[in-house]
């Protein structure tokens, strides 16, 4: 009688499957994990956490996870400050369109691919051509950037924070523009600075934006491959966790290689398995 | 009296100059910033289309005498990965946003416990960095003989952006009005119907925003293609850019040319599509249509 | 065409932990080719019922037939909505607001696959009976909100239902719109003779258009009869609040031998018959405002039915289609009347009462007691 009825669950399967399949990589890793495999072993057999030891014993793995977590934090800082400056400077604007062409401007670095802003980058900080040009004509010291171990890992984070800042502006700025047009106006009428108003009226009604880009900037940290990859190749001074977990699986080191990405799961989930949830009341309160 | 009307005019005038200061300051703020962001936009014109002469005698962020040179040969050099790239954007872009919708109108319309459960599953996958998949990966799409090859690349793809399509056509439909869903089944529409011509129709702004995200990220995905083939013809277009990374003895117009070249096509939706692509993110970060 | 039953429909819904009893047990017998009403307060579970026999929710315990046939029972639709072959004018219309009008009526049609031509006489016939002919290129968010009703109510009729289902209809309209609709669902249901139910909390819908009317009050059906049945003797009080205006006055009780006077502080009714096993020594009565004929001189005829109460300070007075709506206030409580003559705030005006149409309720349950007449013949 009701053909239709089970229909619908076609609907789900494909994104189901696919979705499904995702997971069963990440359960996949796990299990990995807890062999030994790798290009010297024949027969890959269980041995419990060794790898894990062998994984925390290895200094680079260490050193690449320990970069990618500093990197996600000092990102998220300056994505922010960046972004509330930004949000904040095309609150205040009056025109529409002004506001869309600054939006677009600070934006469109995340339409741009890593690996192109790499490429620019890597150039821009060219000791000889790049900016350290001006930087020596105006009797600065010439800066190091990516040819300094010390200077390499940071001039990559500035990289970052140039792609990163708009998206947060844009939350920020979504939330300044919930907040009540006439709260805004009557304190204007009380002739209180931007400033103030920015202090005491938008941000503390912005901690909403404050997860959101947190998180959401967290999350894609922790995928940083193609920047260091290609400003600087695998180098042991700019590598990420997901750039070593590569380099261990060319280097045949299959089981270190999951061991790694397991770890890099745990801390993704800490982030995403609450942001995920907090995401999802909100799709259920639209309910 | 007068004395004091003076003043007062005096200090109006000089709040209203010293609004204009502000307002000064303000604008200021922005241009400066503005040009450091737009800055590689700059150098990847004025580069990109610069002289092997020019290269030779001036530094990166000044102009020089112009030539098409570097971009015509970074263009032939690069056809055959942007062609990829399109064959590896275009359909995950399409089936994700199309199929993922799907998902979407299943938990529109059955709104269970259960269903928040898949929903979790489908929003965590969604947020896994991809990278760490390489293993698994690598081994199942090798195992199903797809290893450097169009549908395999595709379908390594959607197993990253099919939950992304999902999650974002989910926040999407979620302000749609039940009843019209409703109304249509009274009409004695079936689900592929409705689906088809209700809420495709009705949520096509966000569908484009969803299409246009999820293109964008996964033309810039480096990763996938980078582990999935290996032969140079294969390469997508941020793959090929590797032989242009520079070091002594290249040529810094090529550099730029390429990175103008690959990045043309998502710079170019973007410019167009800009306000979709902003909402596809903003949809992703809050959960809400933004 | 086609008659409905509900045969125990119960419906809870679940969120969460806490569960809400919408319906309980609605038993319900809609004849063939009848015009029914269903009338409650907002939330009274009307949109619910309406819901169920449309089969977009399964009752949670119960059955729905038509025409003897089982469609959905205890949580299981056993045919779907789209198969029931119904036509439905939701709350709010919900028409489709990306197709032009044309479209939206021809929906149903294509979805039948109907050829194009039947399609087009169809959605033009429809347009030419319910004048919605011009708008028919346009969208829905371009015509005005009486237009929009009558193209949900072109949509609904397209496929020749089997039966229609209004909610609310006529809600989103104001008052004059609504009055040219009320006459048109009217003249369309009598030309196509289609069984029609029609929900709303405004009794004059249900007045208007309704043969019989089922009213519902919390979830629970408590009364079914004609309109005028329903008005004049409701069943208890809330029904007798829900078919229209009524003033709900607590009365102490005083015996005079056999009769009862009914006493609220001035405001004094002489002369009533009560069942003689009545114990309370209060009583709960409903006057309608138009029972209580205000007066400013005294021109009013008595007689058995008649009487007047006494005078009363006025309080506040709306004009209201060629009568006065007075309120008095008596004892701090404002009871409503009606006015032939203009009234002012503070003068003193007499009341008298129609003694035959006052409903008594038990003080207690609030439920009906039979009218004195047939006391009087036991
Ligand atoms: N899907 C649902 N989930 C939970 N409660 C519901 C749901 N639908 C209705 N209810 C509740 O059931 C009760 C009856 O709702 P219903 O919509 O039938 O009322 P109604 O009589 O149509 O009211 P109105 O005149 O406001 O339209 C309400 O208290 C409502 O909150
Ligand atoms: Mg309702």
């Amino acid at each position: 009688m009701s053909k239709n009825k089970y229909t619908i669950f076609l609907f789900l399967i494909p994104t189901l499957v696919f979705g499904i399949l995702l997971l069963y990589f990440v359960v996949y890793n796990v299990y990995y994990s807890f062999l030994n495999s790798s290009a010297t072993v024949l027969q890959a057999k269980f041995v419990g956490l060794s790898t894990y030891k062998e994984l925390f014993s290895n200094s680079l793995a260490v050193a690449s996870l320990k970069r990618s977590i500093i990197w996600a934090f000092v990102l998220i800082a300056g994505a922010n400050i960046m972004g509330i400056l930004f949000a904040s400077l095309i609150y205040f604007l009056r025109n529409q369109r002004t506001r869309t062409v600054y939006t677009s401007i600070f934006v469109y670095p995340l339409a741009v691919s890593m690996a192109a802003s790499g490429v620019i980058w890597t150039w821009l900080f060219n000791i000889h051509d790049g900016v350290d040009y001006i930087f020596v004509r105006i009797g600065l010291p010439r800066f190091p950037w990516l040819d300094s171990p010390a200077t390499a890992f940071p001039s990559l984070i500035l990289v970052s924070i140039w792609v990163f800042s708009g998206l947060a502006s844009l939350f920020y700025l979504a939330s300044f523009q919930n907040v009540s047009k006439d709260v805004v106006e009557s304190a204007k009428i009380d002739s209180a600075s931007s400033f103030r108003i920015l202090k005491k009226v938008l941000l503390p009604e912005s901690k909403n934006a404050f997860i959101v880009s947190t998180a959401i900037i967290f999350i894609f940290a922790l995928r940083f491959f193609s920047l260091p990859y290609v400003s600087s190749l695998l180098n042991p001074y700019t590598e990420t966790s997901v750039e070593n977990l590569y380099t261990l699986y060319t280097s045949l080191s299959f089981s270190e290689s999951s061991a790694e990405s397991v770890i890099v799961i745990l801390i993704a989930l800490v982030v995403v398995i609450p942001f995920a949830l907090y995401g999802i009341k909100r799709w259920l309160a639209n309910d | 009296m007068i004395k004091n009307r003076n003043k007062n005019i005096n200090s109006i005038k000089s709040t209203k100059s010293i609004k204009n200061i502000k307002r000064v300051i303000h604008n200021l703020i922005l241009v400066i910033f503005s040009i450091l962001w737009l800055f590689p936009i700059y150098v990847m014109l004025v580069d990109g289309l610069k002289s092997v002469s020019g290269v030779l005698t001036t530094p990166i962020l000044f102009p020089a005498k112009s030539s098409l040179g570097p971009l015509i040969t970074v263009s032939v050099a690069l056809a055959r990965p942007i062609f990829n790239s399109i064959v590896y954007t275009v359909p995950t872009a399409i089936i994700s946003t199309y199929v993922g919708a799907m998902a979407a109108y299943y938990f529109y319309k059955k709104s269970r416990m259960i269903n928040t459960l898949l929903f979790t599953i489908i929003a965590i996958a969604t947020f896994v960095p991809y990278e760490i998949t390489l293993l698994p990966l690598t081994g199942f799409i090798s195992s199903i003989g797809l290893f450097n090859s169009y549908l395999g690349i595709i379908i390594a793809m959607l197993i990253f952006y099919l939950p992304t399509g999902a999650l974002l056509m989910s926040i999407f439909l979620a302000v749609m009005p039940k009843a019209t869903l409703e109304s249509a089944r009274i009409d004695g529409a079936n689900d592929w119907t409705i689906f088809n011509k209700i809420i495709i129709p009705l949520t096509m702004p966000g569908f484009i925003s969803t299409f246009v995200f999820i293109l964008i990220e996964s033309w810039n995905n480096f990763f996938i293609p980078l582990v999935l083939v290996t032969t140079p013809g294969m390469n997508s277009a941020s793959l090929a850019l590797m032989s242009y990374t520079g070091g002594y003895g290249t040529l810094y117009n090529e550099s730029f040319a390429s990175a103008l070249v690959a990045s043309l096509i998502p710079l170019i939706i973007f410019v167009f599509l800009g306000r979709y692509f902003i909402k596809g993110f903003q949809a992703f970060g809050t959960g809400k249509k933004g | 065409m086609v008659s409905i039953k509900l045969n125990n429909v119960s419906k809870i819904f679940k969120k969460g932990k806490t569960e809400f009893k919408a319906l309980e047990n609605i038993n319900l017998e809609i004849p063939n080719n009848s015009f029914f009403g269903i009338l409650g307060a907002s939330g009274a579970g009307k949109t619910t019922v309406m819901r169920i026999i449309a089969g977009l929710e399964a009752p949670t315990i119960g059955e729905v037939l038509f025409d003897n046939t089982l469609v959905s029972k205890d949580n299981v639709t056993i045919v779907d909505p789209e198969e029931r072959d119904v036509g439905m004018v939701f709350q709010n219309w919900a028409l489709y607001p990306h197709m032009n009008n044309y479209e939206n009526i021809a929906f149903p049609l294509k979805v039948k696959k109907w050829t194009q031509d039947d399609i087009v006489k169809r959605v033009y016939d429809l347009s030419d009976i319910l004048g919605i002919r011009e708008v028919l290129a346009k969208r829905p968010g371009e015509i005005s909100g009486g237009q929009q009703q009558r193209v949900a109510v072109a949509r609904a009729l397209a496929k020749n239902p089997k039966f229609l289902l209004l909610d609310e209809p006529f809600s989103n309209l104001d008052a004059n719109a609504r009055d040219d609709a009320r006459a048109l669902v009217k003249k369309v249901k009598n030309d196509l003779g289609i069984t029609t139910i029609i929900v709303s909390h405004d009794p004059a819908d249900v007045f208007a258009l309704a043969e019989k009317v089922a009213v519902i009050f919390r979830g629970n059906l408590v009364q079914v009869g004609t309109p005028r049945d329903l008005y004049d003797y409701p069943a208890n009080e809330k029904v007798a609040g829900t078919l229209g205006d009524i003033n709900i006055i607590d009365f102490d009780l005083r015996e005079k031998n056999g009769y009862y006077d009914l006493i609220f502080g001035n405001f004094i009714i002489p002369g009533i018959r009560l069942p003689n096993n009545y114990d309370n020594n209060k009583i709960t009565a409903g006057i309608r405002p138009e029972d209580i004929i205000i007066e400013k001189n005294m021109e009013t005829k008595q007689d058995d039915e008649i009487q007047l109460i006494g005078e009363f300070q006025v309080s506040t007075v709306n004009y209201n289609q060629g009568s006065f709506a007075v309120v008095l206030n008596v004892s701090e409580t404002k009871i409503k009347g009606i006015s032939r003559e203009p009234v002012f705030y503070g003068e003193k005006v007499k009341a008298y009462i129609n003694k035959s149409k006052i409903k008594l309720f038990d003080y207690k349950s609030k439920n009906v007691m039979k009218p004195d007449e047939e006391l009087a013949k036991n």
